[in-house]
């Protein structure tokens, strides 16, 4: 039982990543590059110093998630896999969380580019789920034996 | 098992930096190949017109004193009606007029173009895309 | 173990939360409507340090050489009201013009801030075009260029002068105080001719404005 559940959520979190890190590659409404509109969603949220370092960001944070979901699957990857999506589901929530604190009116560019106003409360409640389901993941694989046995 | 999952993540996070990398030097192809506005022209195609171009200098006269592209005009708005006489002497009807401004976000280029074509309806007039600095090779 | 993970994150969290913006600026946009006599202009951008520690100015950066900011300090401590002044000079420039200011703070929570100056620099008189031209070779025509103010706004064109005898120009009231037309006639267009013509009106009254046509054979 307890694995089925373990299953499903890695099914359901990497299913997330994929679309979401897919979606920040590739704008598949204009097939065209999605880089300068997430260059853009993360400059938004004015927490960066600079364009370049909000560029670099943008060109390899969505391969992270797409990397790091298809690595949940690999048995010898799958807890480096979570430890990142652990980290990047805390930088979001962290980023949304600072954004509504400080009365931005952004779009979150979660998901590519958005239109639809935002609405922070249910943003946070999505992000504190992704979150905690990401943390369960993390704790099942940080507790599972090593597949190879260490060396003594 | 901190070690452990150190490592995988540091596989992780280089994996990414796989296709990041490959989709970045595309990326960068892709800010080059960034699309002309209306009126606007590439320094290679500029270059290639030659002596059919006629440079326009819209920065300052202290910037333009110290260094320019060779042969450039001066027009700014600052002294516009002071500099429109000499520039429409030493100006060629035959010739293209390609503005130019520091480059970056600098706007001077596009508003003495538009004045160039609105209020004096001189024809053919371009905005050098990425000014001064484009030339400079910076 | 799990407490060492916990904390890690509340300290991710901690490092990406940030605290309110600290300067408060009462108007980031302001616009104003001035005519070119008024050769320049000041704004006062206000704000206060609304935060918990004190704020420095970094770098104030304006997007126009035309525009220069000001500021009396840089660090001002909590509760303290200060205001960047930025002077436009207009030079020769008409119409809407945009200028932008940069702020930059050492509190890098909220990027940069950007200060928004909008000038509408009026000229009731519009001239269309302000250049006419031959070239050698073509016939030696009239060309006309028209002078339109703007309703509401009358300016009498009192007289033309013509600087370059080879190029005669005619002043024609359309409707006095709001449209005239300048006819511009070269002798012949063998050789090349610069000359301008001047326009005298009767505006604004208390110094009345010249304005100058371009007229050229090339």
């Amino acid at each position: 039982m307890a694995g089925l559940v373990i299953a499903g959520l890695r099914l359901a979190v990497a299913g997330v990543f994929l679309y979401a890190g897919t979606l920040k590659i590739w704008d598949f409404t204009h097939l065209r590059s999605a880089t300068p509109d997430f260059t853009i969603a993360i400059q938004n949220f004015r927490l960066l110093p600079s364009p370049d370092l909000a560029l670099l960001l943008a060109v390899y944070l969505p391969w992270l998630e797409v990397t790091a979901a298809s690595a949940l699957f690999i048995r010898r990857l799958a807890l480096g896999a979570a430890t990142a999506l652990l980290g990047l589901s805390a930088v979001f929530l962290g980023a949304v969380g600072s954004a509504w604190w400080r009365g931005l009116d952004i779009a979150c560019g979660c998901f590519g580019k958005e239109n639809a106003p935002t609405d922070f409360r249910f943003l946070l409640l999505r992000n504190t789920a992704l979150l905690a389901a990401v943390a369960v993941l993390f704790l099942h694989e940080w507790r599972r034996p090593s597949p190879t046995p260490p060396h003594s | 098992m901190i070690a452990r999952a150190a490592r995988q993540l540091a596989l992780v996070l280089a994996l990414a930096l796989i296709p990041a990398v490959v989709s970045g030097a595309w990326q960068l192809a892709w800010k080059k190949a960034e699309p002309l506005a209306a009126g606007e022209v590439r320094l290679a195609t500029a270059r290639e017109w030659g002596a059919r171009v006629q440079w326009v200098d819209a920065r300052s006269r202290a910037k333009f004193e110290r260094t320019r592209i060779p042969g450039a005009l001066l027009l700014n708005e600052d002294e516009w009606d002071k500099l429109v006489g000499p520039f429409l002497d030493a100006w060629d009807a035959d010739k293209t007029l390609v503005v130019y401004c520091d480059g970056g976000s600098c706007e001077a280029s596009h508003q003495v173009a538009a004045r160039l074509r609105k209020d004096l309806m001189i024809g053919g007039v371009l905005v050098l895309k990425g000014g001064f600095a484009e030339w400079q090779g910076l | 173990m799990h407490i060492r993970i916990l904390f890690g994150l509340a300290t991710l969290l901690l490092l990406t939360s940030h605290s309110r913006a600290q300067l408060q600026w009462d108007n980031l946009v302001q616009q104003f409507q001035r005519t070119p006599q008024d050769e320049g202009l000041e704004a006062r951008f206000t704000f206060r340090n609304t935060g918990a520690k004190a704020v420095t100015i970094k770098s104030l950066r304006a997007s126009c050489g035309c525009t220069t900011p000001r500021l009396e300090k840089e660090t001002y401590v909590p509760g303290e009201a200060g205001a960047v002044v930025a002077r436009f000079v207009f030079g020769d420039r008409k119409g809407p013009q945009r200028k932008t200011i940069e702020v930059r703070t050492d509190d890098d929570s909220a990027g940069p801030v950007l200060l928004d100056l909008r000038v509408l620099i009026h000229d009731p008189l519009t001239i269309q075009p302000a250049l006419v031209y031959w070239k050698r070779g073509d016939a030696a025509a009239a060309k006309t260029i028209q002078l339109t103010a703007e309703a509401g706004q009358p300016v009498r064109i009192k007289r033309i002068i013509a600087s370059n005898p080879r190029l005669a120009a005619k002043l024609e009231t359309v409707k006095a105080g709001e449209h005239y037309t300048v006819a511009v006639t070269p002798t012949d267009t063998t050789q090349k001719e610069s000359g301008e013509v001047f326009v005298l009106t009767d505006f604004p009254a208390d110094a009345p404005r010249t304005y100058i046509l371009q007229v050229r054979v090339k």
